[in-house]
């Protein structure tokens, strides 16, 4: 069996507006997500003007070469991933899948360095508690916000591998349409990722590094 | 490479048109993270934190506008993402942050 049209589901009665409703749904989605992570940006930013060389001294010591190449893989599979939902909209099969796959790929590839990253912060005691390695003060806190933001990061990216794994899956079944607005409504979610990222790149990797 | 030699067989103008597009908004991307990158390394008066900052909200507008399709004109999802992007604080003396330390300062100066 092969979904060619999307299915359409209660209430609508149009495959427009049904798509039209998955977007602003999952931009309202997108909207609490926007207070999760800005409050935990604000709080981030209300305790390094607190602390500020304390944070300084401790985002140095962050590892600016994976962080780097985390953030270049991000942004590349945050443009993957508005091709495949774009050529999914419009029905390019052979455009679509690879895009997808490449944005899966990149995801991976993401959350394998963050693990390596993250071995390297253990190792080098810079876990929050009893023998956290820096003295300035303000430096703990800086690293407790690192965990806190990177693992929430860290926990959405799954989410949103699996969800495109899920839907390109069912659509190499035969279960799904391509033109599904569920891909749509995934790469919204996936850009929201990529700009959470963004912003997490500036406070926690490029602070401290100028010696100012 | 080609979109045709990418793929093989001839590709839709549709594609071509958003291979360009996405082409050109993820360049300029990885230029300005590399730009933030070096700059954060230049000593800018105090001022690295808040470029850094800067580039990533240029970044995180051309995300938006060309990635995330705010430029079609729907404005149910444009006027949910204003609400969204409110929450993210900006750069400046005026962001939740500075009003939320005057208490604390305050509370500090007795």
């Amino acid at each position: 069996m092969t979904a060619t049209t999307p299915r359409l589901h209660e209430p609508w009665q149009g495959q427009r507006r049904q798509r039209y409703a998955a977007t602003v749904g999952m931009w309202l989605f997108l909207g609490s997500e926007a207070l999760l992570f800005g409050g935990m940006l604000v709080a981030f930013l209300l305790c390094r003007s607190l602390q500020p060389e304390g944070f300084a001294t401790a985002a140095a010591e962050t590892d600016i070469a994976i962080g780097t190449a985390n953030t270049l893989l991000l942004l590349t599979s945050s443009a993957a991933v508005a091709v495949g939902a774009e050529a999914a909209r419009q029905g390019l099969r052979r455009w679509a899948l690879p895009a997808l796959g490449a944005t899966l790929a990149l995801g991976l590839a993401f959350l394998v360095l963050k693990g390596f990253e993250w071995r390297s912060d253990i190792l080098g005691r810079l876990w929050p508690g009893p023998g956290f390695r820096l003295h300035a003060p303000g430096s703990e806190m800086f690293f407790a916000f690192y965990w806190a933001l990177t693992g929430l990061h860290a926990a959405h990216m799954v989410g949103g591998l699996g969800a495109i794994s899920w839907f390109t899956v069912e659509v190499l079944l035969g279960r799904r349409s391509l033109r599904s607005a569920a891909f749509e409504a995934m790469a919204l979610y996936w850009h929201l990722i990529d700009i959470v990222w963004v912003f997490l790149f500036p406070l926690l990797y490029l602070d401290g590094r100028s010696g100012a | 490479m080609s979109p045709r030699g990418l793929l093989g067989g001839e590709a839709p103008a549709g594609a071509v048109a958003l291979l360009r597009r996405t082409l050109a908004v993820w360049l300029g991307l990885l230029a300005l993270a590399l730009v933030s990158l070096g700059l954060a390394y230049l000593p800018v008066a105090g001022w690295n934190r808040m470029v850094g900052l800067g580039i990533a909200a240029v970044k995180m507008l051309l995300i938006a506008w060309f990635f995330m399709q705010l430029r079609r004109p729907a404005q149910l999802p444009r006027l949910a993402a204003v609400a969204a992007l409110l929450f993210i604080p900006t750069p400046t003396d005026q962001n939740p942050c500075a009003q939320l330390r005057r208490p604390m300062d305050m509370m500090r100066q007795g």
